[in-house]
């Protein structure tokens, strides 16, 4: 009796075995792949910024402000700039306003994880261009702006005035 | 080939072995079946014939009816489902005769030639020989695993018009058969294709980004074939994807792509991953299913962050393994 059982062991191990070894397969590669071109994209809420009619208040104020006035907002997947120029030295208008009296700021960022700095104090445009913000790769970034235009009671005589200028979003 | 060549009847004796020692010999049958699972299609029956037998239709099944034959006497059988997995090699053939020769006791020895066909009976191997038939049903078994009956044979070979088993019976006074199956053995039993091999998930866009995935707007067909129980596993050959560009890698996870089995698997399959499913090194199950050829269609997915998600080129190896125990 004792022989039949070591038997059933020897016959237990060799059934592992050949458990084992009866197990087949096949493989198949297979590769996933796709491109990642540089994405940016730029949009304002608004393209007009309008101060409205000023008032001798404003003149006496010495500029005329207006909150929140745009959005800008960013999308970029590499680490991008932001800036800003006027298109012109001087507005058009009754005389030659400088672009300089037209100052902006960043009032606000949405998602400041994404922003590394930018323009928290105002600063008047000019032809070159001046940062707004710098980022790192996100999407859906909205900075909120403030803009005031300076006023001058010697300078600016009545009439109406405006000064194009462009936001460039920059992804090197 | 020359010469005939004759089998050996299986014994049907019944040995006064001890409860244990058939415990043993039962093992013992266990241990082979599972290494033979798989390797072989088991026995078949056949479904059309033509010859001369008489009731030959009583030799499709193992039951209690006979076809018989007298000497001289030439019967075909044919229409075996064998199923030999694309990518099997076939070893070899069996063929089992359940026979015996009548009147038993009649001393006149008996025989019965078999001859295989693989082109509808135009080409014939040459014959294996059952006898001298015994005066009571004994189980013949002509060829074996490793037997092709002296020519290589081809899936194709195996399709129910075109082989065959032809029988001849010789000598004695009648030839009395209930069976005439058919095993076939094969190796290497398991396919697997892919269509396409490459997920090309194009160029993405911003929306992806927003969306925070893209969608392969194709399919990857799977085919497989499998003789016995399967299950089919994928994974990722390296845990981050391939990158090149100008940028510092950014490491993609493989398990930003996702995939799942689309509904409706053809074939024999019993689960499938339903639900989007991150691909890991890790083998993960992606269906099972029992024998035969299953087609499936799996989707993909891939997340897409500003983090991970650099402007490059990416490439990410995966692969299927089909196992079959």
């Amino acid at each position: 009796m004792r022989s039949v059982k070591v038997l059933a062991v020897l016959l237990g191990a060799v059934m592992g075995v050949v458990t084992g070894l009866a197990q087949t397969s096949v493989s198949q590669g297979s590769t996933a792949t796709f491109a990642v071109p540089t994405l940016i994209r730029l949009t304002v809420n608004t393209a007009t910024i309008n101060f409205g009619s000023l008032t001798m208040d404003d003149y006496d104020l010495g500029y005329k402000e207006l909150t929140s006035g745009q959005i800008v907002t960013v999308w970029s997947n590499r680490s991008w700039t932001l800036t800003v120029a006027a298109d012109s030295a001087t507005w058009t208008g009754p005389w030659a306003k400088p672009a300089s009296d037209l100052q902006l700021k960043v009032a606000s960022v949405s998602k400041p994880d994404r922003v590394s700095s930018y323009a928290s104090a105002y600063f008047g445009l000019s032809t070159t261009a001046a940062n707004v913000a710098v980022g790192v790769p996100g999407g859906n970034i909205a900075f909120t702006m403030d803009f005031k235009v300076l006023l001058s009671w010697d300078n600016d005589v009545a009439g109406n005035y405006s000064l194009g200028f462009t936001y460039t979003l920059t992804a090197p | 080939m020359t010469g005939k060549r004759t089998g050996s009847p299986v014994s049907q004796s019944r040995a006064a072995l001890f409860p244990s020692m058939w415990a043993l010999f039962l093992l013992v049958l266990w241990a082979f079946g599972i290494t033979a699972a798989g390797q072989d299609t088991g026995w078949l029956n056949p479904s059309a014939d033509s010859g001369s037998f008489r009731n030959p239709t009583y030799a499709y099944y193992d039951d209690t009816l006979w076809a018989s034959a007298s000497p001289g006497d030439v019967h075909v059988y044919w229409g075996y489902s064998i199923a030999i997995p694309p990518g099997a090699s076939v070893t070899g053939i069996e063929v089992r005769l359940d026979a015996w020769r009548w009147p038993s006791g009649v001393p006149f020895d008996a025989f019965l030639d078999v001859q295989l066909s693989w082109d509808g009976g135009a080409s014939w191997t040459p014959p294996y020989t059952a006898g001298p038939l015994a005066g009571y049903e004994q189980s013949w078994i002509l060829g074996g695993p490793n037997d092709g009956w002296g020519r290589s044979w081809f899936a194709s070979d195996f399709q129910p018009d075109r082989f065959r088993v032809r029988l001849t019976a010789r000598k004695g006074r009648e030839t009395r058969l209930d069976w005439v199956a058919v095993r076939v053995y094969f190796s290497g039993g398991l396919s697997l294709t892919l269509n396409p091999t490459t997920v090309n998930l194009g160029t993405l866009t911003l929306d992806d980004y927003e969306r925070g995935y893209r969608d392969w707007d194709s399919v990857q067909e799977i085919k497989l074939s499998a003789y016995s129980s399967w299950t089919l596993y994928v994974s990722a050959t390296s845990s981050a994807w391939s990158y090149t560009g100008d940028l510092p890698d950014p490491k993609k996870p493989c398990g930003h792509l996702l995939w799942k089995v689309l509904p409706s698997p053809t074939g024999p399959v019993t689960r499938y991953q339903a639900n989007f499913t991150p691909l890991s090194t890790s083998d993960v199950e992606v269906a099972a299913g029992s024998a035969g050829n299953a087609v499936l269609q799996t989707a993909f997915r891939l997340l897409v962050d500003y983090d991970t998600t650099r402007p490059g080129i990416y490439s990410l190896d995966f692969r299927y393994t089909l196992v079959s125990p």
